[in-house]
């Protein structure tokens, strides 16, 4: 995992045209598990009431 | 009066002494530059004093008023700024040494308004660096101490702003909030702090840190004083594109109105989850208060609410990241550690994050616009514990190991992600001594609202007379 995330960071960074240092990519490396909280936080989100005008079908909603 | 009792006024008590020729904006600004000269050394609220301006200012004001030129209220009352507001010929700093050099050539909008109302500007105040921190840690300039205990956080990011209000080195002054930073320093000092709603209060001429939720307001030691402050620089500015062309009402107008027949929102979700033992107590206490004084209680759903760090962080981080992005890449190194880390992780965000947190942000907005059909104002605790010790990250709440800076921002958050005006008010102490906050907050642009219930509550309750033992 701490390799995936140092060499997530190296990519998304060369993307960017940076070439960070051992120690930046230690530091940066390490607030990847709370990006990957927000996003699991947002996936769980229900949207379907977010944009009434989503050219998107509604889902049908599960009982509650 | 002592130095320490002039210094330690409200500004309606201060006022009412100016304008009734008691007491001279030269003896009110000498007091609390006497202060901040005692006492700044142990708390480091300010990050620039402007003696000479304001002991100059504060001689035109006594000569204006001499010549029954009064202005109003804030007439000859000494106020500080957060470091992040522009401010003409003095050094503008963000609280950090990117801006160290910085001097703007002219004032913020606000600035200029309150220069406009009379008050005396003292000098500009510590803050977190560039606003993105909820502790007051300040890498270039020091941290700032709490005067309620000066081994606890001052609260942040407008961290100078509490410290010197509550140590009554300045009888007012103004701070931004982008995710609490006016409520959370407001609430751990014992004193007023008012969000007003998104576009009420111009921006211009403040350094950004995320354009969506930033806010200006005022930090004061009484409601009433913070609708003094908030009069001064509410209304529409063109040069800020978010500044919402709507009426300005006379915030003073109904505050003594109190809060009978009131439907007061409680929400069931989240806010009153992982609570310190004794802020729990505290608000049993406030609302009970409330109920006393007429209020209908009301259990209001606010189901979204725990997407709120989610929603306040995908947004916030991308955005500062976007404004410091040019900055980071030449001059990284001049950035405190903690603030560096955090701007640069803003460009591991996907854009796909960044839209799917302002779609959940409409959910919230509709979860308010639901419960504020029922209900005049929601009111929740400002923060789930009162000041940490300086340099923890965690503490423990109900026993569970909590993260400081989320804790802090966590009841705050809501409210600029909705935009809605949110106040903290003190509804107590703890066994040691830390004052703890009630947060009111309110429909668009019914500051109004939020400030009535905040004056009705201190009315009864009485902990804004408090002041710091040893700051007294």
């Amino acid at each position: 995992m701490q390799d995936d995330a140092r060499e997530t960071v190296r990519r998304t960074s060369a993307l960017a045209g940076l070439s960070l240092t051992e120690e930046r990519l230690a530091a940066l490396a390490a607030t990847l598990p709370f990006v990957q909280v927000i996003v699991s936080a947002l996936a769980a989100v229900d949207y379907r009431d977010a944009d009434p005008a989503s050219p998107l079908p509604a889902r049908p909603r599960a009982a509650r | 009066m002592t130095a320490t009792e002039t210094a330690n006024l409200t500004i309606i008590e201060a006022a009412d002494l100016v304008r009734k020729r008691k007491l001279s904006p030269i003896e009110l600004t000498e007091a609390c530059l006497e202060r901040i000269a005692a006492l700044d050394g142990r708390l480091r609220a300010f990050i620039t004093v402007t003696r000479e301006d304001a002991l100059a200012g504060a001689q035109q004001a006594a000569a204006a008023i001499a010549r029954g030129n009064y202005k109003g209220p804030l007439h000859g009352i000494p106020i500080a700024l957060k470091d992040l507001f522009d401010t003409s010929g003095v050094r503008t700093t963000a609280g950090s040494k990117v801006l160290g050099e910085r001097v703007p050539a002219a004032d913020a909008t606000v600035t200029e308004r309150l220069k406009a109302a009379g008050a005396i500007m003292l000098g500009k105040l510590n803050m977190h660096e560039f606003a993105f921190g909820a502790t007051g840690v300040n890498h270039h300039y020091g941290g700032t101490h709490n005067p309620w205990a000066t081994d606890r956080m001052s609260g942040g990011s407008s961290s100078g702003s509490g410290a010197a209000l509550a140590a009554g080195m300045a009888l007012g002054a103004l701070g931004t909030d982008t995710g609490g930073s006016i409520r959370i320093p407001a609430g751990l000092c014992g004193l007023v702090g008012l969000k007003p709603t998104y576009g009420r209060v111009s921006r211009h001429g403040v350094v950004p840190l995320c354009w969506s939720l930033d806010h200006v307001g005022p930090l004061a030691r009484t409601a009433a004083d913070a609708a003094i402050i908030l009069q001064a620089i509410a209304g529409h500015d063109p040069k800020d594109p978010a500044s919402a062309n709507e009426p300005v009402p006379e915030f003073s107008a109904g505050i003594g109105q109190g809060v009978r027949g009131l439907a007061l929102g409680v929400p069931r979700e989240f806010f009153f989850d992982r609570l310190d033992t004794e802020v729990r107590a505290a608000m049993e206490g406030a609302l009970k208060a409330l109920e006393g004084l007429g209020a209908r209680l009301v259990p209001v759903s606010l189901p979204h609410s725990r997407h709120v760090p989610a929603v306040s962080f995908g947004i916030q981080a991308p955005e500062a990241f976007a404004y410091h992005e040019k900055t980071l890449r030449t001059r990284a190194h001049e950035y405190g550690p903690d603030v560096r880390t955090r701007l640069e992780s803003g460009r591991y965000f996907p854009a796909a994050l960044y839209l799917k947190a302002q779609r959940a942000r409409r959910l919230l907005m509709e979860d308010y616009r639901k419960a504020f059909g029922t209900v005049e104002v929601i009111v929740t605790p400002t923060t789930p514990i009162a000041a940490p010790p300086v340099g923890v990250s965690t503490v423990t709440a109900e026993g569970r190991t909590i993260d400081v800076r989320g804790a802090l921002t966590r009841f705050a958050r809501a409210f600029n992600a909705t935009g809605l005006p949110a106040a903290t008010v003190p509804c107590g102490f703890t066994a040691d001594g830390l004052p703890i906050g009630l947060q009111v907050a309110g429909r668009p642009f019914d500051e109004a609202m939020v400030l009535r219930v905040a004056h009705a509550y201190e009315q009864v309750a009485g902990w804004t007379q408090r002041r710091p033992p040893g700051f007294d």
